[in-house]
């Protein structure tokens, strides 16, 4: 109990028990590419969390109701053999629903993922492992699903038709398409409008960001602020808590972009490293 | 049979609603498509009750959207529960024969992700040490606002169930739209699913879901989705939807006491004829 009254009085003087300020970030340590077998990947880790991100694309045949749309999924696991600090599986249901509903939901246009309206179209599965969970894990899953969907790319796939020659009706015609891959091409991802989550902590009317996994028991309200990369507020979510104030609500998005600034130079940073690096 | 054939219409013969966006663009006002202001709530209903089963239950209406909600509990649960504090289950089924498009399941699994932290927040788990607590919700029919209506109504039948709680949470759901033209801004409140439609596919909208503390006045849900959010958008969001989360809870506190009194007269009387 006395440890945690240490933390809170520090939190009170805007220094943290690891010596940053409140609104400092943890040094984040990116990886893409890192499965070869799939589309898109990447790998992010910081002090507490460790989340590899892996993404595969297959076709599918498009619904009656959204037959010009691809698919997006989204699966969060953290399997309980590997993970050294483990969640429970209604949380990790819970974060599923707010990431997919917060960044992916409505920030991906799902008409470019179509090949052939009704017939082709791209399907898409986020597939999120977490292998080691602390504070701030929303962050760092919308991160690794940030960078894995930049790095994927879809081969230009090209519908032919062919209509069949063993046709006993005369005014029935069956057509048939075949798809032919266009080798050597392939087009991005549209990953511009995808944002990253930053969860703001709320302790005695001091806002915390990147929480560690202490302070995040400490914490009553968390508030949760998707934020795309040029400065734009998308969507929000409160977490925990019922005693957050209206005003309080409306400084944490104001000051969340600001930090969402700083949090993009980092991920972009560590990009350039790695491409510097192949 | 010449003479039976109906008219065609004119060729630039437009629908009711294309007349009202075509009005909305010429004039500089907004006008909603069902004719309510753009700060009317639509008509609501309660109905609070007990199941054969021992549970608690509540029937919310808000227009055409219809939640039905049972509480059973507290019950001991040795398996789930801990020591210290007690456990919220919450279950969310919708009828098949509602939606059109959307898929069932996802839609019942985020809402339930989404409400459960909110709902397990709300109730002092701290007096129910090793007991569960079962929430099961049935969307009887789905006609926009679900959300909302959903944790309002859960919130209800917490109270019939008389587990201890901080607060009744009203809930409700604002729209932002841009006008294409002007550039200005409407606030609109609970949207039906007819105007979620076809504000979504004419309009840029945001869309906001707002749950408030009635007595302690804080936020306990708050949820967004969009694309022009800002501070000072947000600042006049949230006092639209303060305002009509006040006056749909003083609607449902006047429920309450009607059903409140109901009870005692018909305890007196029990009493009367006893005696």
């Amino acid at each position: 109990m006395s440890s945690l009254n240490y933390i809170e009085d520090s939190i009170n003087c805007n220094i943290r028990i690891d010596g940053r300020t409140l609104l400092t970030y943890r040094s984040i340590e990116i990886n893409k590419n890192i499965l070869v077998s799939g589309d898109g990947s990447s790998s992010v880790i910081n002090e507490e969390n460790n989340v590899i991100c892996g993404i595969k694309l297959s076709l599918i045949t498009p619904d009656v109701d959204t037959y010009d749309e691809g698919n997006v999924n989204l699966q969060i696991d953290c399997p309980a053999s590997v993970a050294a600090n483990r969640i429970k599986k209604d949380h990790l249901q819970t974060m599923t629903t707010i990431i997919y509903n917060l960044c992916i939901k409505n920030n991906i246009n799902k008409k470019i993922l179509c090949i052939l309206p009704g017939k082709f179209a791209w399907s898409v599965d986020i597939n999120v492992m977490v292998l080691n969970a602390g504070g701030g894990l929303l962050d760092i899953i919308s991160i690794a699903i940030y960078v894995a969907l930049k790095d994927t790319f879809f081969p230009i796939v090209k519908p032919k038709k062919e209509i069949e020659e063993e046709n006993t009706f005369h005014e029935i015609s069956n057509k048939d398409y075949q798809l032919e891959i266009v080798e050597n091409e392939h087009v991005n991802f549209p990953y511009e409008n995808i944002p990253i989550c930053i969860s703001i902590g709320e302790i005695n009317n001091k806002y915390i960001y990147d929480m560690s996994k202490v302070e995040e028991e400490l914490v009553q309200n968390i508030f949760v602020v998707a934020i795309t990369s040029k400065g734009k507020c998308v969507a929000f979510h409160k977490l925990y808590g019922i005693s957050m104030e209206i005003s309080s609500i409306l400084n944490i998005t104001e000051n969340s972009s600001k930090i969402s600034h700083t949090l993009f130079d980092k991920i972009h940073q560590a990009l350039d490293k790695i491409h510097a690096n192949m | 049979m010449l003479k039976y054939r109906a008219p065609l219409p004119h060729f630039n013969c437009k629908s009711k609603f294309d007349k009202i966006y075509e009005e909305n663009l010429n004039n500089g006002s907004f006008k909603r498509i069902n004719n309510r202001k753009n700060n009317e709530i639509r008509d609501m209903f309660i109905k609070l009750g007990e199941d054969e089963n021992f549970g608690s239950s509540c029937f919310y209406s808000l227009g055409n959207t219809k939640i039905l909600t049972t509480v059973y509990g507290p019950n001991p649960d040795s398996k789930y529960a801990t020591y210290s504090k007690g456990k919220v289950f919450l279950d969310v089924k919708s009828l098949n024969i509602n939606t059109i498009g959307a898929s069932d399941r996802q839609r019942d699994d985020d809402i339930k992700s989404l409400l459960i932290e909110c709902i397990s927040n709300i109730i002092l788990l701290e007096k129910y040490p090793q007991c569960s607590i079962k929430i099961k919700c049935l969307i009887i029919q789905d006609d926009g606002g679900c959300l909302s209506a959903t944790l309002t109504c859960i919130s209800l039948a917490l109270i019939k169930a008389q587990i201890q709680m901080k607060d009744i949470i009203i809930s409700i759901n604002i729209n932002s739209i841009i006008c294409p033209v002007t550039k200005k801004m409407y606030h609109l409140v609970d949207l039906d699913g007819m105007e979620e439609k076809y504000y979504q596919s004419k309009y840029e909208m945001n869309s906001i879901t707002l749950g408030i503390c009635l007595n302690l006045k804080t936020v306990c849900f708050y949820h967004g989705t969009g694309s022009f959010f800002n501070s000072k958008t947000l600042a006049e969001i949230t006092s639209y939807g303060e305002c009509a989360c006040k006056s749909l809870g003083s609607e449902i506190k006047k429920v309450l006491k009607q059903y409140t009194k109901k009870r005692i007269d018909s305890i007196y009387q029990k009493v009367n004829v006893l005696e």
